[in-house]
């Protein structure tokens, strides 16, 4: 930190800071949904074991999901959190997956909108939380577990 | 010919085929998604007694197109309601089943592949180019 940081005047402290959370959701959105048209262009058979291809509306809500839990986090605690893998699921649900050297977090968003969502994350020690939520609601365990690791 | 069906030891190993385009999908190719247990009326797998991973990338339908994971029995055994069976096949002797995955509850499935991908690794990665 320079003497000079001090000097800025709010105006440019509010645009550098506003221009830095933007580039930081402009290439978190655009990681989601790059990853959302891989997993659209699979067809039948994909992994050469009867894959199935995945629906549309299956990936909006995961990327959906991904969105909101990244932008509530960032309003709760002015912090960001990197983008996750996203991955094709079993029987057509998607998996989502942060994964780094504090914590692995998988959570999974089924097929079927009335199915609950489930999400199991642990800290490679003794701390684990798994549960499941409705897909329409973040589920508070998990968002004050990602709070612990921000 | 049938082959007899035997008793898998915990210290051995399970080879697993991962398809590339699982891995395209990753912005990490040293990750192992979680999809790589996918229960499909049982995980199907193949023993290290019968089979080297080279072999089971080649008894795929593309063996170009495919990478081979490994995991340690014992791993699999650490949960109650997995078992690992010999199920040989005509021209796969190795050929071996992960059964249980279904029987737990939804987010306790999540938990298990979460942890099983965690704990195999990878022996053969593909060439993401060809």
């Amino acid at each position: 930190m320079h003497t000079e940081d001090f000097k800025l005047n709010d105006s440019i402290l509010e645009s550098t800071w506003i221009d830095e959370l933007h580039k930081h959701f402009t290439s978190f959105y655009k990681e989601i949904e790059g990853a959302k048209a891989k997993i659209l262009n699979l067809q039948e058979n994909w992994d050469g074991e009867g894959g199935k291809s995945y629906n549309k509306e299956t990936l909006d809500r995961a990327a959906e999901f991904v969105k909101k839990l990244s932008f509530y986090l960032w309003r709760q605690t002015q912090k960001l959190i990197s983008s996750p893998n996203i991955f094709p699921g079993p029987d057509g649900s998607i998996d989502i997956r942060w994964k780094n050297n504090k914590f692995d977090l998988l959570v999974n968003i089924p097929e079927n909108l009335n199915e609950t969502a489930t999400f199991s994350s642990d800290d490679y020690e003794k701390n684990t939380v798994k549960g499941t939520f409705d897909q329409n609601k973040i589920n508070p365990v998990l968002f004050y577990w990602l709070i612990e690791f921000l | 010919m049938n082959c007899p069906i035997e008793i898998i030891l915990d210290k051995d190993f399970l080879y697993r085929r991962v398809h590339n385009n699982l891995l395209l999908i990753s912005r990490n190719f040293d990750e192992i998604p979680p999809y790589a247990f996918k229960d499909n009326n049982g995980i199907s797998t193949e023993w290290n007694k019968y089979s080297t991973p080279e072999e089971t990338r080649q008894r795929a339908l593309d063996p170009k197109k495919n990478s081979v994971i490994n995991i340690k029995v014992e791993i699999v055994r650490q949960f109650q309601n997995l078992s690992v069976n010999h199920a040989p096949i005509p021209l796969n002797r190795a050929h071996s089943n992960i059964n249980g995955l279904k029987t737990y509850k939804n987010e306790d499935q999540t938990d298990i592949r979460k942890r099983l991908s965690r704990a195999a690794e990878w022996i053969i990665k593909a060439s993401l180019t060809t």
